[in-house]
């Protein structure tokens, strides 16, 4: 991901946005970050929250959904919220390296299949809902230019 | 256990410790049987009125729902919800109908109602819509499809006298949660 941070008047919060990748496609997300010490090292607790633009999972997670549903898995729009702590180093005015861990909860709809044929039996359905819980894992640096 | 295997074994307890779940939930998966036709009565004046059953009629929903008995399914539920009966003729000869649900063979469940319908006084209606209390199909699931039976009460003397057919949809709610760490072993 590719994001502005920003300071809000304290040394001790980070708030973030920007544009996020999760190799099916593109998203913006956005962030806050508390770091109890100023120093070259801290433990960071962060909360995110993100939306991502549709986009092919269907092969992916095809053993997670029922199997009609391939079609409209191939454009499947989600959104997320995350919890992480996490460890970031560095000059805290300047370059940090920070590694982050967490769970996330993902909230993702499909719209539902018409006329799937099984057997002589013909069947349709209201949309898909999924909500699953995921390990996440940040990595990554930041530059503050002041 | 060696090394490797015991630390896979760790970390898929501590993941499943976590709450690592998906839930999977499809709104209104509806099944339509092919249409059923049928002959024109042969009048016989002054029959009773008489119960007919109807052989088992299976449903399947194929791969629109959950595997509801895939490892790792916490909490399947597969609730009905409704039966539709569309016919070219008149169905005034149905006074009440009752849907059942059959236990698969060998299976400790018994066959259950779960939905009727009774035609008002003096209808003649052309749809049938019976609803249910939602009843979980889960149990009675055998390899993705169950049985039903259709018990009709009424007055064959009203029966169509020229060839009708009928359209059967079927529809319930489908959820399910999935531990898939636990699916995934």
């Amino acid at each position: 991901m590719l994001s502005v941070a920003f300071r809000p008047y304290t040394n001790y919060a980070r708030l973030n946005a920007g544009l996020a990748w999760n190799y099916f496609g593109f998203g913006l997300q956005g962030g806050a970050t508390f770091l109890p010490f100023h120093s070259w090292i801290t433990p960071t607790l962060t909360g995110e929250l993100g939306t991502f633009f549709a986009s092919d999972v269907s092969s992916t997670f095809s053993s997670t959904f029922p199997s009609a549903f391939k079609g409209p898995l191939s454009s499947l729009s989600y959104q997320y919220a995350s919890g992480l702590l996490g460890l970031e180093m560095g000059r805290p005015d300047g370059f940090v390296f920070f590694i982050r861990g967490g769970l996330s909860r993902v909230w993702a709809s499909a719209s539902g299949v018409k006329g799937y044929q099984t057997g002589s039996t013909t069947i349709d359905t209201g949309p898909l809902h999924v909500a699953i819980t995921i390990p996440t894992a940040n990595l990554g640096f930041a530059y503050y230019l002041w | 256990m060696t090394r490797p295997a015991l630390a896979s074994a760790v970390l898929a307890a501590f993941l499943a410790g976590c709450g690592l779940t998906a839930d999977v939930q499809v709104e209104r998966a509806c099944a339509r049987l092919p249409q059923q036709s049928f002959l024109p009565a042969v009048g016989v004046p002054g029959l009773p009125p008489g119960t007919f059953t109807t052989p088992p009629i299976p449903f399947t929903f194929g791969g629109t729902i959950p595997d509801m008995k895939q490892k790792g399914v916490t909490d399947a539920q597969l609730l009905f919800d409704s039966l539709d009966l569309t016919s070219s003729a008149n169905l005034k000869f149905i006074q009440t109908l009752t849907l059942s649900v059959l236990p698969p063979t060998g299976s400790a469940v018994s066959k259950k109602p779960i939905a009727t319908y009774t035609r008002p006084t003096g209808a003649e209606p052309t749809t049938i819509r019976a609803t249910g209390d939602g009843t979980n199909l889960v149990d009675y699931l055998d390899a993705g499809s169950f049985n039903l039976e259709v018990a009709v009460q009424g007055d064959p003397n009203q029966l169509p006298t020229s060839s009708w057919t009928v359209d059967t949809q079927l529809c319930v709610d489908a959820k399910a949660t999935v531990d898939y760490i636990q699916a995934a072993n």
